[in-house]
């Protein structure tokens, strides 16, 4: 639940002196399971860079394996850049969240309280319905402008590659009301780290 | 079950969809994410701050303030409000670890592993990877609290490892100036006085119409000072002055005054405030308690207030706030020259 985190506060690695990897599960990020005697972690060292190595850069986070496309990933440079960059990211763990039903823990990294409530919320009701999601969700980002150390952009979030299921049965998008793409405006502001930027606000903006 | 959905897709764009396969009950409610989550399904949550995450601050509210006899008075009382920044309930350990470790789903992602590398994450977090009772307790801010505040309360409050057995993290007070005024401004819980007036016959205290009668309220506050602070040295004050009282009575026209009015005394030749009747309050009903009709004056007192906090600046306007209080006064008419006291 948080906007953003500790910076500067890894340090030093720190050596656990114990045997065995943990196995994860591509699958299923995010699961919650307790750890059994074969999960004990080996111990992962932590750069102490504080520059960033991708900053003013676009990347493109699409994820066959978790189930996300971006379209028509832009051309941009310098903070722009970087305010697409973490749209997309929000996006990832956005999908990664309701696939899963579990809100990513990367949410404390790039949004605010209140946006991270929602995630909890969606989690939740979801949850609750018994609806498992899965498929592929098609993200489009532009409208992106930057003002000193706040930002706003726009998605556009397909889900009519997306799969919907719950105990009784499988649901199309246009069975579950997701036939048609959803547009989101969001806001940022910058976050601790260089090239961050925090999901500020996200608002409903009709269908796209 | 994510990978039998697909197959489920593949079949259905073949045309051997899930429909012939089973039949479907009505379809669940879905949360994408949205405003407004949907019709059958719980909406938001409570605001987001310290207090629903199990903290809040308190702040100290001190009232001082003197009456129009020179007199003062004091108030002291203990209020609750949410913070701008606090340590948030995160991840467990385990999580944490399994999420953001080298190699763990975080790392995947260019940007989060940039966030990683710049040595962003919570500190000594392999130390935790195996707990999976307790929790990450993270510094967060609201969503609007200025960027260099953000870095200064994240630097100030790293992220610490919480076991079930440990205490929670005190919720740092980082209040907003003007939530602390806000709190001030309420607190200004001023006494009202008593209204008193002047022709006051004997016995039935009435006052008589056609000539002026002095009103004034005793032990009416002039001037007060509100203060709302916190243990971390943060603090507001609201400084409130009387800035105007006005008088309304059936039977008489309204009058503006710039103060609580001028005490009567023997000798006294002029004051701030008098009201005229031009009509008896013969015509009143007879409130409950009295004998006689009166009429009801109503007092209104308007209080300009401004404030200022620790963080500097020039003094910041505030609402007026206004306090009513009331008197059931006789008015009589009498024929007789009538002599003061």
């Amino acid at each position: 639940m948080r906007r953003s985190q500790a910076a500067g506060g890894a340090g030093l690695a720190v050596v656990l002196l114990v045997g065995g990897c943990t196995a994860h599960d591509p699958d299923m990020p995010g699961l919650t399971a307790s750890p059994t005697a074969e999960s004990t972690p080996t111990a992962t060292p932590t750069p102490t860079s504080t520059a960033s190595k991708i900053a003013g850069t676009v990347v493109d986070l699409s994820d066959a394996e978790l189930g996300i496309v971006f379209d028509d990933v832009p051309d941009l440079s310098g903070d722009e850049a970087d305010v697409h960059n973490w749209i997309a990211t929000f996006e990832v763990e956005y999908w990664r969240t309701m696939t899963t039903n579990t809100v990513s823990p990367a949410m404390s990294v790039m949004a605010s309280p209140e946006v991270q409530a929602r995630m909890d919320r969606m989690a939740a009701n979801n949850t609750a319905s018994g609806l498992e999601v899965g498929g592929e969700l098609s993200v489009t980002i532009s409208r992106i402008a930057v003002s000193g150390d706040t930002a706003v952009g726009w998605v556009c979030d397909d889900f009519r590659g997306a799969a919907f299921a719950d105990p009784s049965g499988e649901y199309t998008p246009e069975q579950m009301g997701a036939d048609v793409p959803i547009a989101k405006d969001v806001s940022l502001v910058r976050g601790v780290g260089e090239g961050q930027w925090t999901v500020a606000t996200l608002e409903d903006a009709g269908s796209c | 079950m994510l990978k039998a959905l697909l197959v489920v897709a593949l079949i259905g764009a073949l045309g051997a969809g899930p429909l012939g396969a089973a039949p479907i009950t009505t379809e669940p409610p879905w949360d994408h994410g949205g405003e407004d989550p949907g019709p059958g399904l719980g909406g938001d949550p409570p605001a987001v701050d310290a207090e629903n995450e199990g903290g809040s601050v308190t702040v100290r509210v001190e009232v001082a303030g003197s009456t129009v006899e020179g007199q003062t008075f004091a108030t002291t009382s203990v209020r609750k409000v949410a913070p701008r920044c606090w340590y948030g309930r995160g991840s467990s350990g385990y999580d944490y670890y399994e999420y953001w470790k080298v190699g763990g789903v975080a790392r995947e992602a260019d940007t989060l592993d940039d966030y990683a590398y710049q040595g962003l994450l919570n500190p000594n977090f392999e130390a935790y990877a195996t707990e999976t009772e307790g929790a990450w307790y993270e510094p967060a801010c609201r969503y609007d609290v200025p960027l260099d505040e953000l870095l200064a309360y994240v630097a100030a409050h790293p992220a610490v490892y919480v076991r079930p057995q440990d205490p929670v993290p005190v919720q740092p007070a980082q209040v907003d100036p003007a939530v602390l005024a806000q709190v001030a401004f309420e607190a200004m819980d001023l006494p009202t006085g008593e209204v008193r007036w002047n022709p006051r016959l004997p016995g039935s205290g009435a006052t008589v119409v056609n000539m002026d009668t002095w009103v004034w309220v005793a032990g009416a506050p002039v001037s007060v000072a509100v203060t709302a602070s916190v243990d971390s040295g943060q603090w507001a004050r609201v400084d409130a002055r009387l800035d105007e009282l006005t008088v309304t009575a059936p039977g008489a026209d309204p009058v503006s005054c710039p103060d609580s009015g001028t005490p009567w005394t023997a000798g006294a030749t002029s004051t701030t405030c008098a009201v005229t009747f031009f009509r008896s309050s013969a015509n009143q009903p007879v409130k409950t308690g009295y004998e006689v009709p009166t009429a009801t004056m109503t007092i209104t007192t308007r209080w300009a207030a401004t404030w200022v906090s620790s963080a500097g600046g020039v003094p910041t306007g505030l609402p007026d706030q206004e306090l009513t209080t009331t008197a059931e006064i006789p008015v009589a008419e009498i024929q007789a020259i009538v002599t003061r006291g």
